[in-house]
């Protein structure tokens, strides 16, 4: 739904690492946006690029080795003119304001991602009190108030409790406390559920799902699981090593998927009470470090490969509003339209 | 049809650890990771085994395997015509059986010795059991890569120039090398990628069809069990709650906590989208398990009983090979996975 107003635009996003072994070229012009309210879910395998993005969205890079080449990150906010996250001074104040005050993000590992030496309630007061401006009581109040909101009982007792007190479902709602509790416009999610059991993951997706009913915020879902994707976004970004390969309405990347990837995907999860034999994609997931230069990222995987795959690198090409494919037989298509 | 063999029995198994405190280490406690979980695999068959973290999947397999020696209980393994015990085996009288079971393990970064070429992780098993000679282990080494579909070329290479997918498939080959004939696979695809994941479960499947393997498979992931197993085990806390055929446990679950379990699972298609049923709560601690029913703590059906009295694990009236261990399975109308999809 392009037509609705963004909460953030992503604009040929470039986000290389320096290694010894040359440029590693982690994101390499991506372009997405976030809609206000909604769910965009981000698909990839591991290398794709997926949290290099989210870590460019809030400069969290780690420098100077990560850059953002160039591109433009433009958040929305609350005003009307857009702030460029790309050109912000990683360190300054500016950008300090923007995280965890607007856009805030949950993490994949609650268990490396929380303070072991601080409690539960130390960390979340640390943020309010920096960004809300709020005096230790009133903010040890509302971390009371948000852990009571993501379903934390004893939220009293729990808040003078260390992270290894919390059990995993637990500390992931400790997590969802902590970035909601600067009432953010933004959610990033890396791969909020991955590390948790389907019961919990069930739980912790609904949570997420009323909160953003309740809150109004707009989240933006990373993660491999096609069935998460399935049940929580409205919109979904397909990547492949390091690039948008699809983008489409939820309904569209399931019942249409157009790129080979996208389909060979959806093909390779196994279906409950489907019993033919899965297709997998061949081969591996690429290594960065050596893709081919000037080919299509997935031809080396791709079933339907062509002699122009490997020739050039096919464009991004709207097939309708919204609707995007990097695949040179959607290409052709488009242009002998 | 005539019914396949047994080829392991486990009774009544228990796993305690113990909980240790203070100076003198004395014992204060037991985890009761696995507590008396009895079934059987018959020769041939995929045997999935679900269940959340923390309720014994990995320690029964451990102690089937004999990594782990069990606190009671018996794991008779087929012999012959004979079943011998094995939970009583000293590691020397477990020799000859490590040919007949082998694991293939979760974590392919972390179960291979990265100090080891391909060569040695995959024909080590032959040379501890004495077997064969340096020549051959070379062939079986280049037979079993070719088998996992890698090429025999990686012979020399170490671990860490492969691809996840790549050291699963080598940890797959490794377990194959001295033909067992139970191959208990613990979480075999979870740390793989989606797309790499389908070429390791195909493999599995392959061989199993080549070779006439029996799998014990764990996984967490229900519709990776589902697809790879005829029979499926659901664990709660130490114990088993439901037992049956594969299709049955998806569509006609006769225990509250695999319905729950089923009416969890993220489907992937948007269409059936519609808000998942998420169980309540936590599984409580292994080292202080409720009293009674140890799920009436989260059972939306508990009555009274299910506080007092423990529900033993029998087979349905009515359903053959199927069992469940509830006090009210004959009159709960559970809907389980179709809940998620109509």
């Amino acid at each position: 739904m392009p037509n609705i107003s963004p909460v953030l635009e992503v604009k040929g996003l470039k986000t290389y690492f320096q290694t010894e072994d040359g440029v590693l070229r982690a994101v390499d012009d991506v372009s997405f946006c976030v809609g206000r309210g909604e769910t965009l879910g981000v698909v990839g395998e591991s290398g794709c690029g997926k949290s290099v993005t989210a870590k460019s969205i809030l400069q969290l890079l780690p420098r100077p080795k990560a850059k953002i080449v160039s591109g433009e990150i433009l958040y929305y906010g609350s005003g009307d003119t857009p702030i460029d996250i790309a050109k912000l001074d990683p360190h300054g104040n500016d950008m300090r304001n923007l995280r965890g005050n607007e856009i805030s993000m949950i993490f994949q590992e609650p268990m490396t991602s929380l303070n072991p030496v601080y409690t539960i309630g130390d960390q979340i007061i640390e943020s309010v009190c920096l960004h809300l401006g709020m005096n230790k009581k009133a903010a040890r109040q509302r971390a009371i108030e948000m852990l009571e909101r993501v379903g934390i009982p004893d939220p009293a007792q729990r808040v003078d409790q260390y992270p290894h007190e919390f059990s995993g479902g637990m500390r992931q709602r400790a997590m969802i406390a902590m970035a909601l509790s600067c009432n953010p416009q933004f959610i990033i999610a890396d791969e909020p559920t991955t590390a948790l059991d389907v019961t919990v993951e069930a739980q912790i997706m609904n949570l997420m799902a009323d909160l953003q009913q309740e809150f109004g915020m707009s989240i933006m879902l990373i993660t491999h699981d096609l069935g998460v994707i399935a049940d929580m976004a409205d919109r979904v970004v397909v990547m492949y090593s390091g690039t948008v390969v699809e983008t489409g309405t939820t309904e569209e990347i399931f019942h249409n998927p157009r790129h080979p990837y996208t389909q060979g995907l959806l093909a390779s999860i196994p279906k409950v009470g489907e019993d033919q034999r899965l297709v997998a994609i061949p081969g591996t997931v690429p290594n960065l470090k050596n893709l081919p230069p000037n080919w299509c990222y997935f031809a080396p995987r791709c079933t339907n490969a062509k002699d122009r795959c490997a020739a050039r690198q096919p464009p991004l090409v709207e097939l309708s509003s919204g609707r995007m494919v990097r695949c040179w037989s959607c290409a052709m298509e488009v242009e002998s339209a | 049809m005539k019914k396949a063999e047994t080829i392991l029995e486990v009774h009544d198994l228990k796993k305690h650890f113990p909980i240790r405190k203070g100076v003198f280490k004395s014992i204060v406690g037991q985890v009761r990771a696995v507590d008396g979980v009895s079934f059987s695999v018959r020769q041939g068959e995929c045997l999935g085994m679900v269940g959340e973290s923390g309720c014994g999947k990995t320690t029964t397999a451990r102690c089937v395997a004999r990594l782990i020696a069990p606190t009671s209980g018996s794991i008779k393994f087929r012999v012959g015509n004979s079943m011998v015990d094995l939970s009583g085996l000293s590691r020397r009288e477990l020799k000859p059986f490590r040919r007949d079971i082998q694991t293939v393990f979760q974590d392919p970064y972390s179960s291979l010795d990265p100090r080891m070429t391909i060569r040695d992780i995959v024909s080590e098993p032959l040379k501890i059991q004495g077997m064969g000679s340096r020549k051959e282990w070379d062939e079986r080494t280049a037979e079993l890569l070719g088998k996992v579909g890698l090429s025999s070329s990686y012979m020399n290479r170490y671990p860490h120039e492969f691809s996840g997918g790549q050291r699963q498939r080598i940890g797959i080959a490794r377990a194959l090398t001295l033909n067992p004939r139970l191959l208990i696979c613990d979480e075999p695809v979870s740390a793989l990628d989606v797309s790499v994941q389908a070429q390791v479960i195909n493999l599995l499947a392959d061989l199993q069809a080549e070779f006439g393997f029996t799998y014990l498979f764990i996984a967490h992931d229900l519709s990776v069990v589902e697809h790879v197993s005829s029979r499926i085990v659901v664990m709660y806390l130490g114990k088993i709650v439901e037992m049956a055929p594969r299709k049955a446990i998806f569509e006609e679950p006769q225990h509250p906590y695999t319905s729950a379990l089923m009416a969890a699972i993220a489907v992937a298609d948007p269409s059936t989208r519609k808000r998942r049923r998420a169980l309540e709560g936590s599984v409580p601690s292994p080292a202080n398990p409720p009293s009674g029913c140890s799920f009436h703590t989260r059972c939306a059906y508990a009555q009274e009983i299910c506080r007092e009295r423990e529900p033993k694990l029998s087979e349905v009236d009515g359903r053959e090979g199927h069992f469940a261990a509830c006090h009210f399975s004959q009159e709960l109308q559970l809907t389980g996975y179709k809940e998620r999809i109509s």
